[in-house]
């Protein structure tokens, strides 16, 4: 255990004003949201290559699907709110990046936004990829490190994102596809 | 695959709620779709319009960090340490990062009491699958997160997650099943949270701590 003087000046924000939570936009069938569930998120992440069942953990029991073509406004949400605090993500700092907080941000946005509308009674299919960086995908470099990404059921597939780069992949295409470590939805 | 279907709610604020396993659906796959703007450039783009015309929404002051106390770091060790002292059953805990901050326990009392506010404005109310006790747990993370972010660089990250657990006993108003927690290690030690109602615990005196299944920091 150790220990570090404090000292600094550390002072939470005043208000916090957030961009208002950001309405999915779900695929629909006939008036309602297209429904999926846990063995057919596997069977979507196993058709883009993934491979290993036990690596893939779920929380709910029925999940919509998202629509491709609105996915950018989530990642207008994810860096409006981050800015509302004061963190630059765009230039977030490689370093000290925990992807999980971000995944964690856009579930739990786009779920209470959702909750609001009640019109949808499913599960939001936004998870987290844990992979180690074996390969260099785009911007982000292949040095070994245990990264964690965004990933999104779509009717596109399965679509993975990293939030600094704004970067979007299919699973299929996704380098580092050989090296998941866990998918949690 | 695991399925951990944790979905159960307060007994106060209805019945229980819990399903065996997932129904094998007709496995059809999903249809690829038209060719999207990401498909061409690789990247999401929010346009500029879209980032400044965020509708905004106001929150309750978070509380303030006491920046004059010490800050006590403890690494993934530690808390390893700490479980394997708190339980017979000590769970695997998944991170990525390797050393947290600990917050000051009246802080984290203080924030808890925030976060409980946060319910009317956010609209926050328990749904079977859209918002259940997983999704507490996570809103609870993630607006330690959020709250964290501006300072993060300076202040490191705070020791707060969550966790799966299997209730063997009755808790906080939550009756036997699967359930998800928040748990976090204080100034004063480690301590489970129960999102839904504020219920705080130490570790060593929550009776379900054998049955923890997973920690997520």
């Amino acid at each position: 255990m150790a220990l570090t003087p404090g000292g600094e000046t550390w002072a939470a924000p005043d208000k916090l004003r957030l961009p208002d939570f950001p309405v999915p936009a779900l695929v629909m069938e006939d008036g309602s949201p297209r429904e999926m569930n846990p063995i057919r998120l596997l069977r979507e992440l196993q058709s883009s290559g993934f491979r290993g069942y036990k690596r893939l953990e779920t929380m709910d029991y029925d999940y919509a699907v998202l629509r491709s073509d609105a996915l950018d406004e989530l990642s207008a949400w994810l860096e409006a709110a981050c800015q509302a605090v004061g963190f630059d993500l765009i230039n977030a700092p490689r370093d000290n990046y925990d992807g999980t907080v971000f995944v964690r941000l856009l579930s739990v946005s786009t779920s209470l936004a959702s909750l609001r509308e009640r019109g949808n009674a499913l599960a939001i299919p936004i998870g987290v990829l844990v992979c180690r960086r074996a390969k260099p995908w785009g911007n982000v470099p292949g040095d070994g490190i245990d990264e964690a990404y965004v990933i999104f059921a779509t009717e596109d597939g399965m679509l993975v994102y990293d939030p600094p780069t704004r970067q979007l992949i299919r699973l299929g295409d996704f380098p580092n596809r050989d090296d998941i470590v866990q998918i949690r939805f | 695959m695991t399925s951990l279907a944790v979905e159960c709610r307060l007994r106060s604020r209805g019945r229980f709620v819990g399903r065996l396993g997932a129904v094998l659906l007709a496995l059809t796959p999903v249809a690829a779709a038209a060719k999207n703007r990401w498909t061409e450039s690789g990247y999401l783009t929010p346009s500029s319009a879209t980032l400044a015309n965020q509708k905004m929404i106001t929150l309750p002051s978070p509380p303030e960090w006491d920046s004059s106390a010490p800050t006590r770091i403890w690494t993934i060790d530690d808390i390893n340490a700490e479980l394997a002292r708190s339980t017979r059953t000590p769970p695997p805990v998944n991170f990525l990062r390797t050393s947290f901050v600990l917050p000051d326990h009246d802080w984290l009392v203080k924030f808890k009491k925030w976060f409980s506010r946060l319910e009317k404005p956010l609209k926050m109310r328990f749904d079977d699958q859209v918002w259940d006790c997983d999704n507490y747990a996570n809103c609870f993370v993630a607006m330690s997160d959020l709250v964290n972010l501006g300072t993060q660089k300076e202040k490191g990250v705070l020791c707060i997650g969550w966790a799966t657990v299997f209730y063997e006993r009755p808790f906080a108003g939550i009756g036997r099943g699967p359930h998800a927690i928040v748990i976090v290690g204080t100034s004063e030690g480690l301590f489970i949270i129960e999102p839904q109602n504020g219920t705080m615990a130490a570790l060593r005196d929550f009776p379900n701590r054998h049955r923890i299944e997973v920690i997520y920091f």
